[in-house]
């Protein structure tokens, strides 16, 4: 029911769209809607860069991540399979990993040239340090309320930071096994608070 | 060094769901999962799990990038068959590993690249379609090749779909379909639409689920279309599509 009568006001029909689901709203970029897509940014927007801002801590990456992400939309909306998830987890995905390609690449980067010259550059000043310092405790939601102190520290190192779980197990001088351990735990919990809270509001 | 069992990998999930992984381990991960619906599931829940307690930036005035998106986007119908066509990243050097899997697929399959008037096509491809140990290696071929691209068939209502994994090569999986099964006197055909004309590309039998065909080299295909035809296709369609995609 994706009608968009021609004679409404852009305005009107923009907040016809704020009513469709991921699928509906896909579909319309698949006929060239654009208004589809910039409803499609209103609702993931702010998360994507906020996301990707966190990670890169830089504004104009993120805008660059979040630019390159909804042009890819538009071009190929078949990439995304609604029945494989939401949108909104299909964009994060895209937006985390190219944050963290573009850290990584960064410190790689910023490695080779610490050799050379020797300049306390941000991110390879002291790994632990930096990641530590990196982390900010207050941002996150009450999902993680339930975890213990292991595991959310785990979970932030390797999301924000854009370390592997092998390099945060170096950093926290524990086993790989026990970060990845820590890891899935903890997210696990994450999902479970959520379901719960789900479950509170909806009555299902 | 990862092991084959299940178990590493089910264990390397939660790293894998935050980019905490190696190259080689996303890689690595990422084939398991296109053959393991348990990890496959478990990525998914986490994903959304993450993705529900992902910050946002209510401050942020994102009206300039919008503006800049919205710049750069083309209308629909210039957006060139280039930008989206897995087709013409087509090398003629492919690597060993590639030959060889070419070569295992054609070795069970008859490969269809045909015109419209030359049909000469395996379509129950028996072998295929009862090894699923095969199917799958060949799906992690596909996924792990150079240039791959999963491509979406429709139909009008969005009900039906047909998921093609095309390799660079042009290689292509059916690796999902909900198109019912047709009797044996009938048959799915995949037609590749270009300005001028519709070829075959090939029979995709009567249940499309596991089919393994070859996309002709340098297609200029439009559209790719499957209609249901009587069992041993036809030379152009003779029903209107049931799925399809425009490029
Ligand atoms: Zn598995």
């Amino acid at each position: 029911m994706a009608s968009t009568p021609k004679s409404r006001s852009q305005e009107k029909q923009q907040s016809d769209y704020a009513l469709l689901d991921d699928r509906q709203l896909v579909d319309l970029l698949r006929s060239g809607d654009e208004l589809g897509l910039k409803e499609i940014f209103r609702r993931n927007s702010s998360m994507l860069h906020a996301t990707a801002n966190k990670v890169t801590r830089s504004s104009s990456a993120a805008d660059e991540i979040v630019q390159e992400i909804f042009v890819k939309l538009w071009a190929n909306p078949d990439s995304f399979d609604p029945d494989r998830g939401s949108l909104r987890s299909f964009l994060l995905v895209q937006a985390h990993r190219r944050s963290v390609d573009i850290i990584r690449s960064e410190q790689a980067r910023t490695m080779r040239e610490r050799r050379v010259d020797n300049a306390p550059t941000g991110r390879s000043a002291s790994v632990e340090e930096t990641a530590l310092g990196r982390i900010e405790l207050q941002s996150l939601t009450t999902a993680m309320k339930n975890l213990s102190d292991d595991e959310r520290i785990a979970i932030e190192l390797a999301y924000i930071t854009g370390h592997t779980y092998h390099e945060v197990a170096t950093i926290l001088s524990v086993p790989d096994g026990t970060i990845k351990s820590r890891i899935r735990t903890g997210l696990r919990k994450i999902k479970e608070t959520l379901d719960l809270n789900q479950r509170g509001v909806t009555d299902d | 060094m990862i092991s084959s069992s299940h178990e590493n990998y089910f264990d390397l999930i939660g790293p894998y769901v935050l980019d905490a992984v190696d190259d080689n381990e996303r890689t690595t991960i990422e084939s398991h999962l296109l053959g393991c619906e348990i990890c496959a599931s478990e990525v998914a829940v986490l994903r959304e799990a993450l993705s529900s307690i992902a910050p946002s930036d209510d401050a942020a005035n994102l009206d300039d990038l919008w503006t800049s998106i919205s710049n750069t986007i083309e209308p629909k119908q210039n957006a060139g068959l280039a930008k989206i066509h897995p087709f013409p990243k087509q090398r003629t050097d492919s690597p060993g590993r590639q030959a060889a899997f070419i070569a295992s697929v054609a070795a069970f399959v008859a490969i269809a690249a045909v015109s419209a008037t030359t049909l000469v096509i395996d379509h129950n491809n028996p072998i295929l379609s009862s090894n699923t140990k095969l199917q799958t290696q060949i799906i992690h071929n596909v996924a792990n090749s150079p240039g791959h691209e999963y491509i979406t068939l429709k139909s009008t209502n969005k009900r039906l779909y047909l998921q093609l994994l095309i390799a660079g090569n042009g290689v292509a999986y059916v690796t999902k379909s909900d198109l019912p099964s047709l009797g044996n006197s009938n048959t799915y055909q995949l037609w590749g639409i270009s300005s001028s004309t519709i070829s075959s590309i090939s029979l995709l039998g009567s249940q499309t689920s596991g089919q393994v065909i070859s996309i002709p080299k340098n297609s200029n295909f439009k559209e790719l279309a499957v209609s249901q035809e009587p069992a041993g296709g036809s030379i152009s369609p003779t029903t209107t599509p049931i799925v399809t995609v425009q490029f």
